[in-house]
């Protein structure tokens, strides 16, 4: 028994503790954090850094590509508070980006009109020039102030003098020094044309090429349909090449002057949905590639199907499906139909009338009896048309399990009535004493004490309490009944027994030891019931007297 | 009530409590499709029409339009390497989404020169929050990228060797890889763009997806940027099954426990099972007749 406590005491404890030993066991560090709780960390220094980055390529006269870094801000992560003042900044220097490229067009437009000997309109566009220094000279200017105020509202000038953030801002205006180089240099070009007309200069600048497209809202996969559009650009139609692509896969290409046409067929094994039709006109020589996205959405058309089955299958092993496939009254021929019970299927394709018949067998299971849900998958051959797939209920009634759970239930309805038939007796026992024990009792006490008076400590023990009850039955009054256990004669006569009644008490209690008890009886037990029983006897006695 | 039999009560009591809570404890481990937590994929599971895997050697024989997402986070055997190969080759996806894992092991096997790095990607500027979440707006047009503006990933890598024309998203220019792990741009550190994520050919027709992070399926960033339409884009390009795999992945003791009930149950729910169960359930409740009975008949009653 001990170790029995003990085994189980452990297994109770280890088993309790068991989810936390996960803890001391856990697995690898997972290199990734919750993004709802990781800290909010803006890099104001990074933001410098990266001004720095898009002025750098203006200094290198390459303004649509500090155009394009720059709008890659929109992605930054900006503190609010700074965003409005960042949005500003950055229109800014977008203005500034584009004069600084119109001021040299217009330097290459006057010195290949000098170079073709058009004075006249030379001069005019020199003219104009100079409108687009002063224009340039001011936008560079507003920037440099900007830039101030930004990098005052991101503590640039309270920060400490070597920190990362004040030597981004050094850096950022160098830069912006720099830039203002350029545009005197080409201040200096357009003065130096104008006085002497026949120098060639070089220009780096980028004519904007503007693109018109239209394309249907749907298209099917597999079917053709047309791309309509025009490409032109800041000073005429030129010829360009435009390609057109959805997602990644090129669908037309060829070379056009303004208007075009393409037919381009989506490929069959596109997936439904929204995708991205882009077109793109590529650079050319001064004139900058262009490109416009329009979001087709690609479909499939689709079918309808009529299904003949049964609902109920009585005892089958398998079930009978007949149908028709069609697309707004056109039959389809060639379609597949998967039909599918549980992991069973089948296929089958349908005829030039669309029509199919088929047979799907019934899995084993355990089922009695209960609906089998069926799927018809149904995939046309055209890749046009959508694939479809429905679900039908049988019910199905299998014989085999019917009679295996009769079984079942039987032998649990035999189990439960024996045990039934079996547990009111024994708790009988318990409770009321055994009707031969109270015959016993009754001949004990008729029949004499001998049988009793021996040797047995069990019947000295009954003895001396019959002793005691024929004592008790005297003075009290109450007959001890056949059937009344002893412990209800001590209930009912106790209001009776006065002084008596801790005396008569034991006695009960020493006297269903002797009867129902495993227990080994000592002499002494025996001995202190019988003095008990003359202790009650000589209490009454005395009473009487 | 007898202390044996008290003590009995109370440990089945006991099990019986521990193996129920065992079993409705959502789990917690990272990526696994039954965690509901922010760490788990149990969203992707429940959005898309994806099926975990259990075991390499469950991969369709036919794998044409099948996709089977790979997250390498514990070692492979030869054999699954061979499973992997015949899957790609034979014209399934294979999603391999990794930082810090195991994807090179499959890539040298696969035999394609590109690698995860295996340095953290950090972008202070480009960024959801801070600079452990790069923000990849740079995307070329492709299925794969299908209205998807930004991706934000978690504690990501880059991709190294690959060629330009594979290059499906790339880090922003301000992106730098810490290779000293000190979390500052040094002048040595290779600057952005990244490639982060690659599409590779294996085959005539096999085809992977390398990307490198693998937290842009847990639940808490899937709908984060566009990560949820990349993944539909994903999904969209599956014509047949969409698999993840669960055996690459760390797991706990309380996971083990889970699949160890989860196997037990799937046993019993098998036809086999049930009528072992079934007959066991009649055994052990028939036994006191049988005994009454056998007592009965050498009393010679």
């Amino acid at each position: 028994m001990k170790r029995l406590v003990i085994c189980l005491s452990i297994i109770t404890l280890v088993m309790m503790l068991s989810p936390y030993f996960s803890i001391l066991a856990q697995h690898i560090y997972i290199p990734h954090q919750n993004p709802a709780t990781a800290e909010d960390a803006s890099d104001t220094t990074s933001l410098l850094l990266f001004y720095g980055n898009v002025f750098n390529l203006a200094t290198l006269r390459q303004y649509l590509d500090a155009q394009n870094m720059l709008s890659e801000l929109e992605w930054a992560n900006i503190p609010d508070e700074i965003r409005y003042l960042v949005d500003r900044y950055n229109d800014l220097s977008q203005q500034l980006f584009t004069a600084m490229n119109n001021l040299e067009f217009i330097l290459g437009k006057a010195s290949a009109l000098f170079s073709k000997n058009q004075f006249v309109e030379a001069r005019q566009v020199l003219d104009s020039a100079e409108v687009a220094v002063r224009d340039t000279v001011m936008l560079l200017e507003d920037t440099e102030t900007a830039t101030d105020a930004m990098s005052d509202k991101l503590g640039v000038f309270t920060s400490i003098a070597g920190s990362e953030l004040s030597l981004a801002y050094e850096r950022l205006k160098g830069i912006l020094e720099r830039l203002r180089q350029i545009i005197d240099e080409l201040d200096k070009l357009r003065q130096n044309l104008s006085d002497n007309p026949q120098i060639v200069i070089n220009t780096f600048f980028y004519l904007t090429t503007l693109l018109e497209v239209s394309a249907p809202d749907i298209a099917y996969p597999g079917l053709p349909f047309i791309i309509n559009g025009q490409v032109s650009s800041s000073d005429g139609i030129v010829e360009r090449m435009v390609e057109v692509f959805l997602d990644d896969i090129q669908l037309a290409d060829g070379t056009t002057r303004g208007q075009f046409s393409f037919q381009v067929i989506p490929p069959q094994q596109i997936s439904t949905g929204k995708h991205d039709l882009d077109i793109v006109v590529t650079p050319q020589g001064h004139y900058s590639g262009t490109s416009q996205r329009l979001s087709i959405d690609i479909s499939r058309l689709p079918i309808q199907l009529d299904i003949q089955l049964p609902r109920v299958s009585f005892f089958s092993n398998s079930v009978q499906i007949r149908g028709k496939v069609y697309q707004s009254g056109r039959a389809l021929e060639d379609a597949e139909v998967q039909v599918t019970l549980k992991q069973v299927s089948t296929l089958t394709k349908t005829s030039g009338s669309g029509t199919f018949t088929t047979a799907v067998n019934m899995p084993f299971d355990l089922l009695l009896i209960g609906p089998q849900e069926l799927t018809i998958t149904v995939q046309p051959a055209e890749a046009w048309f959508s694939s479809l797939s429905v679900k039908r209920w049988v019910l199905n009634i299998n014989a085999a399990n019917l009679i295996l759970m009769l079984v079942i239930f039987v032998s649990l309805g035999i189990l439960i009535y024996s045990r039934v038939r079996a547990r009111p007796s024994r708790v009988h026992q318990e409770i009321v004493m055994p009707r031969s024990m109270i015959q016993e009792l009754a001949a004990i006490r008729l029949s004499t004490e001998l049988k009793y008076e021996s040797t047995s400590i069990r019947g000295r023990i009954l003895s001396a309490y019959l002793d005691g009850l024929s004592v008790v039955e005297k003075v009290t009054g109450i007959s001890m009944e056949p059937h009344i256990t002893l412990r209800e004669f001590l209930k009912i006569s106790t209001p009776r027994l006065q002084r008596a009644v801790n005396s008569f008490t034991e006695l009960t209690v020493m006297a269903e030891i002797a009867l129902y008890s495993s227990h080994d009886l000592t002499p002494t037990i025996a001995g202190i019931a019988e003095q008990i029983a003359a202790a009650i006897k000589e209490e009454f006695t005395r009473e009487a007297s | 009530m007898r202390l044996r039999s008290f003590l009995m009560l109370l440990s089945i009591s006991v099990a019986v409590i521990l193996l129920a809570v065992i079993w409705f404890f959502p789990s917690n481990d990272d990526f696994r499709v039954e965690n509901p937590f922010w760490n788990g994929t149990k969203d992707m599971e429940a959005l898309t029409p994806a099926s975990p895997l259990s075991n390499l050697s469950d991969l369709p024989s036919s794998p044409v339009g099948s996709t089977l997402i790979l997250i390498p986070y514990v070692n492979f055997t030869q054999a699954e390497l061979e499973e992997l190969q015949t899957f790609v080759t034979q014209g399934g996806t294979l999603v391999l989404a990794d930082d810090f894992g195991f994807g090179n092991q499959i890539l040298e096997y696969l035999g394609l020169q590109a690698r995860f790095a295996g340095q953290a990607l950090l972008d202070p500027l480009f960024n959801y929050k801070n600079k452990w979440f790069p923000k990849i707006s740079h995307l070329t047009t492709s299925p794969i990228t299908n209205n998807t503006e930004s991706l934000i990933l978690n504690h990501a890598t880059c991709l190294t060797d690959v060629e330009s024309d594979t290059v499906l998203a790339s880090s922003s220019t301000f992106s730098f890889l810490d290779l000293n792990a000190n979390e500052t741009h040094d002048k040595n550190e290779p600057t952005g763009p990244l490639p982060v994520i690659s599409r590779q050919s294996l085959g005539s027709s096999g085809q992977l997806l390398l990307i490198a992070d693998t937290s842009i399926f847990i639940n808490s960033m899937s709908t984060m940027g566009s990560n949820y339409a990349f993944i539909q884009n994903i999904v969209a390009t599956t014509t047949s099954r969409l698999l993840i795999d669960q055996s690459h992945l760390p797991q706990s003791n309380l996971g083990q426990t889970k699949n160890l009930l989860a196997d037990v149950r799937g046993f019993f729910s098998l036809p086999a099972g049930t009528i072992g169960l079934v007959v066991a359930a009649l055994t052990i409740t028939l036994i006191p007749i049988f005994g009454k009975k056998k007592i009965s008949n050498e009393r010679g009653e």
